[in-house]
């Protein structure tokens, strides 16, 4: 180490210990916990499914999507659906039909802006039973013989009141 | 034994990754005071120097994944992004003035009121000649003489080759060595 080198480090010395003294507020250590805990907390179960729409599948279901997908997975469910039936009428008496479990679901279709889905704060789903005609509003296929007969739904409704999204319910073993 | 016991950064980044909050608390101890004096040497104010150790954390609760353990320490990580803010905050606004309540504090223990005077005018000379400084030298000499990190460490803070970190202390250290001696003849005078 040079003079200089030593007379600076010398002069380093109070500053140093001054230095040494110096801590950050008591306070930031509680504000960045609390920071910690809103960003590691539990995600409720319909933001978890906005989050696998938006994020995990790397797009938003349009309305339109939407229709396509219902679709899809209605001519795939339908030949299983009617074997099903034929299985469940073969049973013997005093079978017991699977309960809670047993129903079948289609996505949820965004009702106006999706925007105000993420919007959202809280959100309650509501069972609620529909003419069985509105599923042809969301390009579903509507059977003639069962379209006097109510289906049942869940809505998705937002903080104001006002429904977000829907999504069609029925039982398993039952034919749409 | 105990050290022995102590869980590495990397192990503790990884357990806050998963939502661990005594882990954060344990990543936050450890390093919140050098985070806080580099900060505070860099802008020469405590209300600035405690807000940018406040977003240093932050940002390793929001964005855990920017700290890749691969690249270096976790120390490295949040004094280059305090580094990173101060320097920003810089741009927006001037050099805050020095607080007086931290250029005189802790002078206590010196015997006399003289003593104390003088100990704290010298002090302050020296904070005042270091905050002078251009950035990029005041860096170098905070990182390397007040917080005597490694060349290497200190070019991983600033991002720089480990040369220009040599090079820009020997000029940081030789412009303060100037600003001091500038300050002698006062203090020189005060004394008598």
């Amino acid at each position: 180490m040079t003079p200089d080198e030593k007379a600076l480090h010398a002069a380093y010395a109070p500053l140093r210990q001054d230095l040494a003294t110096a801590v950050p507020p008591a306070g930031l250590e509680e504000g960045l916990l609390a920071a910690f805990r809103q960003q590691h907390a539990p995600v409720s179960r319909w933001q978890r499914l906005l989050q696998w729409l938006r994020q995990d599948r790397g797009l938003y279901l349009s309305l339109g999507g939407s229709c396509v997908a219902a679709l899809a997975a209605l001519m795939w469910l339908r030949p299983m659906l009617w074997n099903e039936t034929q299985a469940l009428q073969a049973a013997p008496a005093g079978t017991l039909a699977p309960a809670a479990s047993t129903e079948l679901t289609t996505a949820f279709f965004p009702l106006g802006d999706p925007a105000r889905i993420e919007a959202a704060q809280h959100a309650r789903m509501v069972r609620v039973s529909m003419p069985r005609a509105s599923l042809a509003a969301y390009g579903l296929p509507v059977n003639p013989e069962l379209a006097d007969e109510a289906i049942e739904a869940d809505l998705l409704v937002g903080d104001d009141g006002a429904p977000l999204a829907l999504r069609f319910v029925r039982g398993k073993y039952q034919l749409i | 034994m105990s050290a022995l016991a102590q869980p590495t950064d990397a192990e503790l980044h990884h357990r806050l990754m998963a939502g661990d909050e005594a882990a954060f608390t344990q990543v936050y101890r450890r390093h919140k005071d050098v985070v806080y004096r580099f900060a505070l040497m860099l802008c020469g104010a405590s209300g600035l120097a405690a807000d940018a150790t406040q977003e240093t954390f932050l940002l390793l609760i929001r964005e855990p994944a920017r700290f890749d353990p691969a690249r270096g320490g976790l120390s490295a990580f949040l004094l280059g992004v305090v580094r990173n803010l101060v320097r920003r905050g810089r741009d927006d606004q001037a050099v805050a003035a020095p607080d007086e309540d931290d250029a005189t504090a802790d002078c206590s223990h010196d015997p006399t009121p003289l003593a104390t005077l003088l100990a704290g005018e010298t002090l302050n000379s020296l904070h005042q000649a270091i905050l002078s400084l251009p950035f990029a030298y005041r860096e170098a000499l905070v990182l390397c003489d007040l917080q005597e990190l490694p060349y290497l460490d200190a070019a991983n803070v600033i991002g720089c080759p480990i040369g220009t970190v040599r090079s820009r202390l020997n000029r940081a250290r030789a412009r303060l060595a100037e600003l001091l001696a500038e300050h002698a003849p006062l203090r020189l005078e005060t004394t008598l």
